[in-house]
């Protein structure tokens, strides 16, 4: 009894892995995506590591001309954890503001004359977006690092004359300045989960319905809609705009949970939050649909749209901030389209960014949306031409 | 005056990668009569539907439909044609009501006349009970009836059926096929394709035999009945399982790929019918 339970059990199972195999190449896939996925961010995650090119970019203002602040500022400029520029304040914040950078570094007037009045203990400022409490912990630690090691007599003969008082702590006080004012950073993990979270979903949601639409061309819905008189472009735009007006309904749906249950809030503009939700939900659509396209079969396309989606979401900083990143993964990161997107939702939902940095972002998004598109209309076009039935086999 | 044939496929010939699927196919169809196209699997029959369907661009010949051929007119041209694919291509989510609804929009019919529309073709599929039910529940011969309604929604000149009865007890296909009597009665032409030899001889006017994507007969019922039946040899091989096998007296070379083979006990039946029929035939 037992032995024919098992057999019928072993019968069942063959059945599924010869299904599994039927397509090789979806087969292929299934045991390539782990290993790319593995191997590709194995090497990424590793690589800051190995050669240390994680280099926090950083704004110098020195607005003391003395030895020691100029002394300063060099070993800042050439220090290899740093990818330093000398900026004014009024240029620093309004790069903070829209977010060109995070982070600057003022060392302020009679910063060096303190020291030699030894009647106050110096500080420095760091001026820093409410995003990146992280990074502005980063420049601290550097500058400590660099004071120590270039200036180190200057610094603490503060105390020496005393030694009574004589203390290792660091001998200037860091004041951080979170700029700019009205932002929450306590939000920060709502508003990047809400942002990041949203997205990778809508990603997963575009791959469904693009799955979707080969199950239709297996099934033979695709025949007939094929044979109705609507243009092949007019037919995957209504798979395009389903998808796209469903996913803009999440996008609302997730932030207005969001922002009555956790407080996140759209504090830049309110036009560009719009924005950016039809530009990701078209993107979402047009994601699907490439997937489909590339993919051809569902098989094939749902190993391809893990593949893809995993990789759009952690390289475009979906689910960690890019800084952590190495350099060159960050700068290609801005080719591809989840960069832009979650740099302008999280932008307008909670940085205070502006609409025209948000259409900005959101044009960029659209420019991918259009390209996928349109290569996927390329593609099903060729699929028609160039196969009798289904594009996998004759239809007899 | 000689009547003006609706569809007219010249020359046609379809590859599939390297493989020729259909060659030289030279058939008309005019308004109101059933084309049969009679063939066991894999012979074209299929592949040809899809390719006057549209579905298909052609390696060579042309393909005309009033006249107009599908590369320069294609959205006239599909218009005109309702295709019943051998899937079931409806959405099986959704009601009769509303998939009727939706193939009826891509076709441009709107509003009244298309709830008007809807009611005439359900009352022609005999669904008009179930209109609004969700369609996965539904047996076998309804969702083929619904396949079938979907394409006449928009009450096309021309019907494309491929097997439309496959896997059909005998009154579902009585249905079936009363529905086709009817709109042939209306003027619309049909073209069926099917390996059921007594199909064709209850529904066809004409038939066309295809076999290695080659028409190997073209005519109409008569001559089918003259040429082909008449001169047919029927073998029982085996009494106690039904099994009959048909051939045809034409080249021999050719006869392999155009045998008949029926074994299932379902159409046991209709065989016995045709048989009937033929030995009806014979006599007369």
């Amino acid at each position: 009894m037992l032995k024919q339970q098992l057999n019928l059990l072993w019968i069942l199972a063959l059945k599924d892995i010869q299904l599994f195999l039927v397509d090789k190449k979806a087969a292929a896939l299934c045991f390539l995506v782990p290993i790319i996925l593995a191997s590709v961010f194995g090497y990424i995650f590793a690589k800051p590591l190995q050669n240390e090119d994680l280099k926090l970019p950083l704004l110098i203002i020195r607005e003391d001309n003395s030895p020691l602040a100029i002394k300063l500022e060099n070993a800042l400029l050439k220090s290899s954890k740093l990818n330093a520029v000398i900026a004014s304040r009024e240029e620093a914040m309004a790069k903070i503001e829209r977010r060109y950078i995070n982070i600057a570094l003022v060392i302020p007037k009679d910063f060096a004359s303190q020291i030699a009045l030894k009647k106050k203990v110096p500080a420095i400022e760091i001026l820093h977006h409410p995003s990146a409490s992280l990074e502005s912990k980063w420049a601290e630690g550097v500058f400590t690092e660099i004071a120590f090691h270039e200036a180190a007599p200057e610094l603490l003969g503060f105390w020496l004359p005393g030694s009574a008082s004589l203390k290792l702590d660091r001998p200037f006080e860091v004041k951080k300045k979170p700029f700019p004012k009205g932002i929450e950073s306590s939000k920060q993990a709502y508003s990047h989960s809400f942002s990041g979270m949203t997205m990778q979903y809508l990603l997963f949601w575009g791959m469904d319905c693009g799955l979707l639409l080969l199950r239709e061309r297996r099934l033979g819905i695709w025949k007939r809609l094929k044979a109705a008189p609507i243009p092949l472009p007019t037919l995957l735009g209504g798979k395009i705009v389903a998808t796209a007006l469903i996913a803009l309904t999440q996008i609302f749906f997730t932030f207005s949970f969001g922002s009555l249950v956790f407080g996140v809030a759209i504090n830049g503009s309110i036009i560009g939050f719009f924005l950016m939700a039809i530009a990701t939900a078209l993107l979402s659509a047009a994601t699907g649909l490439l997937v489909a396209a590339i993919g051809g079969t569902e098989n094939r396309a749902r190993s391809i749209s893990i593949l893809s989606i995993l990789s759009l979401s952690i390289l475009g900083g979906l689910w960690l901030p890019s800084f952590l990143l190495p350099l060159w993964v960050q700068n290609f990161s801005l080719l591809l389209p989840t960069t832009w997107m979650i740099k302008g939702f999280e932008g307008v939902i909670w940085q205070g960014m502006g609409l025209l940095d948000a259409s900005y972002c959101a044009l960029v998004t659209l420019f991918f949306s259009t390209i996928f598109i349109g290569f996927s209309i390329l593609k099903f076009q060729s699929f028609d031409q160039s196969s009798a039935s289904d594009g996998v086999g004759p239809c007899n | 005056m000689a009547q003006q044939e609706l569809l007219c496929l010249k020359s046609v010939s379809l590859k599939y990668r390297d493989i020729v699927a259909v060659q030289n196919l030279d058939i008309n169809v005019y308004p109101g009569e059933i084309l049969g196209l009679l063939g066991p699997n894999g012979c074209g029959k299929s592949t040809t539907l899809n390719a006057i369907a549209g579905n298909h661009e052609l390696d060579s010949g042309c393909i005309l439909l009033e006249g107009q051929s599908h590369t320069q007119h294609p959205l006239s041209y599909r218009g005109q044609i309702g295709f019943v694919p051998q899937e079931l291509a409806f959405y099986e989510e959704l009601s009769p009501y509303a998939n009727l609804s939706f193939f009826g929009n891509l076709y441009g019919i709107q509003g009244n006349i298309l709830s008007q529309r809807i009611a005439e073709v359900l009352n022609l599929v005999r669904l008009e009970d179930r209109a609004n039910i969700p369609a996965f529940g539904f047996s076998g011969g309804m969702k083929r009836r619904l396949n079938l309604a979907c394409a006449l929604i928009h009450k096309p000149k021309l019907l494309l059926l491929d097997e439309p009865t496959v896997g059909l007890d005998p009154p579902s296909r009585e249905a079936v096929f009363s529905c086709l009597h009817k709109l042939r009665e209306d003027g619309c032409a049909i073209v069926y394709t099917t390996h059921y030899i007594e199909e064709v001889v209850r529904l066809c006017n004409r038939v066309g035999f295809m076999a290695q994507g080659s028409l190997l007969f073209h005519g109409t019922l008569k001559e089918f009945q003259a040429q082909i039946i008449k001169k047919a040899s029927i073998n029982r091989t085996n009494a106690s399982s039904p099994n009959y096998i048909y051939e045809g007296d034409w080249d021999s070379s050719q006869l392999d790929q155009s045998v008949l083979r029926k074994n299932q006990a379902e159409e046991t039946h209709s065989l016995e019918q045709y048989l009937i029929e033929l030995s009806e035939i014979k006599a007369a």
